[in-house]
């Protein structure tokens, strides 16, 4: 395991693809920050928003980087069939793929740990975080646990599929479904309880009386909804961008068992895997 | 003899294609067993079935005295390099850091021997030029260099002179035989290119439908090819008694046909019988090649 690890970070140093989504995480947060700084001071000075408003947003792209690199990273192991060289020197499928796993775990921690530097741009403008020393160990753990499930979900892709180009699609796009379908429950969630509307009388406006929004989930709905959010790693990206996490120990436990639920199922699969 | 792998009743079925049928063979140490056989006979997926890339459906193999099932067989695997169909490198790699990729793989503590590598399959000067910009014979050699790294006393090569121009094959001919004279590494070598493989191999393995059709040592295919006079003649006692006296290799093939392995004087050889009442009813002479004996073993094909 320690061989294989080393002869994958000593390829992942020298590619391109990893150093191009490290310089995009960069940049990317020290462009979203500084306008998130403007946007505080400026065209929304009057909500007093704090650093923790922005800090968080990677959370809901990280996956999209997971999934880019890991796939064009290990998408290259079978396109140039440099796998084959691990298994005939005798190393198992097993730790192949564990190997693989952890190599994109750091890889994404470290795109991770890029843009926390890079949003510390903000800190001067903004100050630090309101939320408390406590709470940002919380959220941390949340997204470095979020940050393991994606690198699961995208092993899992890369390691079962031997075409690059299918690899590199179905990762993204299961990613980017994923993203869209916790937005969706998201977006249910948020739905007022009541709402009222503005009526326009002889006497000018008025404010309706309150009605219950027929869009409002309720009842053991509005549990599955929030479970599901809660479980899928793109439904706790929302959540932790929003800083809304109100469940932190049912996310991280959530997220654990995604890791272990595809590794286990990638190795059973993996294991059994003609490679050619 | 010692084998470095020996085969036994080996099957591999993917869905209801059966690509290997019983495969038994025998690969001696030292050796370069030459494994030829048409395309889909199965030698690819021998390949890579020894290789640890695909299991058994049934049967199994040895490696190095250790079944395939044995939990140290990864000992064994760490003592074999291959390149199974086309080479296994990083093609955004130059040729030196594909070779250190190859050395943390093995866990090798130093890059000792790297350049010595490098040299022995003349890539030596290739700098900072990537694999992608190398030539399919530069690709091959890297190939082949990779598979060499951590000394292994077993190369397995899948068709290494496919797609080679005359030259490149030249070179890696030179390359395999410097590897097994020099090294004593033992060379497990499929390719097409027969002619090719009859100036290398010191064994042959004949492969179809996925079983092994004949199994012979390169003694034993010369003595099968020899050039020689097949001769028919009304009495082949009187033949052999000629013969010895001329002392002339031969073999009795039926009561009418004899091989004579030399080249006779005709004339001299027809009055000789004579004397002894037999008489030549025909000659022909015969030159088997590797390619001949293929056909007439296989029974010819396509592709071979």
């Amino acid at each position: 395991m320690r061989k294989l690890l080393s002869a994958n970070y000593f390829r992942l140093w020298r590619d391109k693809i990893f150093w191009i989504c490290m310089g995009t995480m960069l940049i990317y947060s020290v462009v979203y920050m500084l306008n998130g700084c403007r946007q505080a001071t400026i065209d929304l000075s009057e909500y007093n928003y704090s650093i923790d408003k922005y800090y968080f947003h990677f959370a809901i792209s990280i996956g999209i980087f997971c999934a880019v690199f890991s796939s064009m990273f290990f998408g290259t192991e079978y396109s140039d069939g440099t796998i084959r060289n691990k298994v005939i020197v005798g190393h198992t499928k097993i730790n192949i793929y564990i190997a693989s796993l952890i190599t994109t775990i750091t890889a994404t921690l470290l795109m991770v740990f890029v843009w926390m530097i890079g949003a510390s741009v903000a800190i001067p403008i903004l100050g630090i975080w309101e939320m408390g020393i406590s709470n940002l160990i919380v959220y941390l753990l949340i997204i470095i646990m979020l940050t393991v499930a994606f690198a699961a979900i995208c092993t899992l892709v890369n390691m079962l599929s031997a075409n690059k180009a299918f690899t590199v699609a179905i990762s993204v796009l299961l990613i980017m479904g994923l993203l869209i379908f916790a937005s969706m429950i998201y977006n249910g969630l948020s739905e007022p309880e009541m709402t009222s509307g503005v009526q326009i009388t002889a006497n000018g406006m008025q404010m309706s009386e309150p009605t219950p929004n027929p869009n409002y989930i309720s009842g053991a709905m509005r549990k599955n909804y929030e479970f599901f959010l809660d479980f899928l790693p793109t439904g706790q990206g929302l959540t932790v961008w929003q800083v809304e996490a109100g469940h932190p120990v049912r996310m991280i436990l959530s997220s654990a068992a995604i890791t272990i639920l595809t590794t286990l199922s990638g190795i059973f699969v993996f294991k059994k895997k003609n490679l050619k | 003899m010692d084998y470095v792998l020996r085969t036994n009743a080996l099957c591999k079925k993917y869905r209801d294609f059966k690509a290997l049928n019983g495969l038994s063979m025998n690969v001696p140490k030292g050796a370069i067993y030459g494994f030829v056989g048409k395309n889909g006979a199965g030698k690819t997926t021998l390949i890579r079935l020894i290789c640890g890339l695909q299991e058994p459906t049934s049967g199994d193999y040895t490696l190095y005295g250790r079944k395939n099932t044995d939990k140290d067989i990864t000992k064994s695997r760490r003592r074999m390099g291959a390149v199974v169909e086309t080479p296994s490198i990083f093609l955004d790699m130059t040729a030196e850091n594909n070779l250190k990729q190859q050395y943390r793989i093995l866990g090798l503590p130093s890059y000792d021997g790297l350049s010595e590598i490098l040299k022995l399959v003349g890539l030596n000067n290739t700098g900072k030029k990537k694999a992608k910009n190398f030539s399919l014979g530069m690709r091959q050699r890297l190939g082949i260099a990779i598979a060499l790294v951590g000394d292994p006393d077993f190369l397995v090569l899948d068709e290494p002179s496919n797609g080679l121009d005359p030259q490149g094959i030249i070179e890696i001919r030179e390359l395999i035989l410097k590897l097994n004279q020099e090294q004593q590494i033992t060379v497990l070598i499929s390719s097409h290119i027969l002619d090719e493989l009859s100036k290398l191999a010191t064994h042959y393995g004949f492969i179809d439908s996925g079983c092994l059709v004949k199994e012979l040592s390169a003694k034993e295919l010369e003595a099968a090819c020899r050039k020689c006079v097949r001769m028919k003649v009304s009495d082949t006692k009187a033949l052999a008694r000629v013969l010895d006296g001329m002392k002339i290799d031969y073999t009795i093939i039926t009561n009418q046909t004899a091989d004579v392995y030399a080249k006779v004087n005709v004339s001299h050889l027809t009055a000789t019988l004579a004397k002894e009442n037999c008489e030549v009813i025909s000659m022909q002479e015969r030159d088997e090649s590797l390619e001949s004996y293929y056909v007439s073993l296989i029974g010819g094909g396509k592709n071979a």
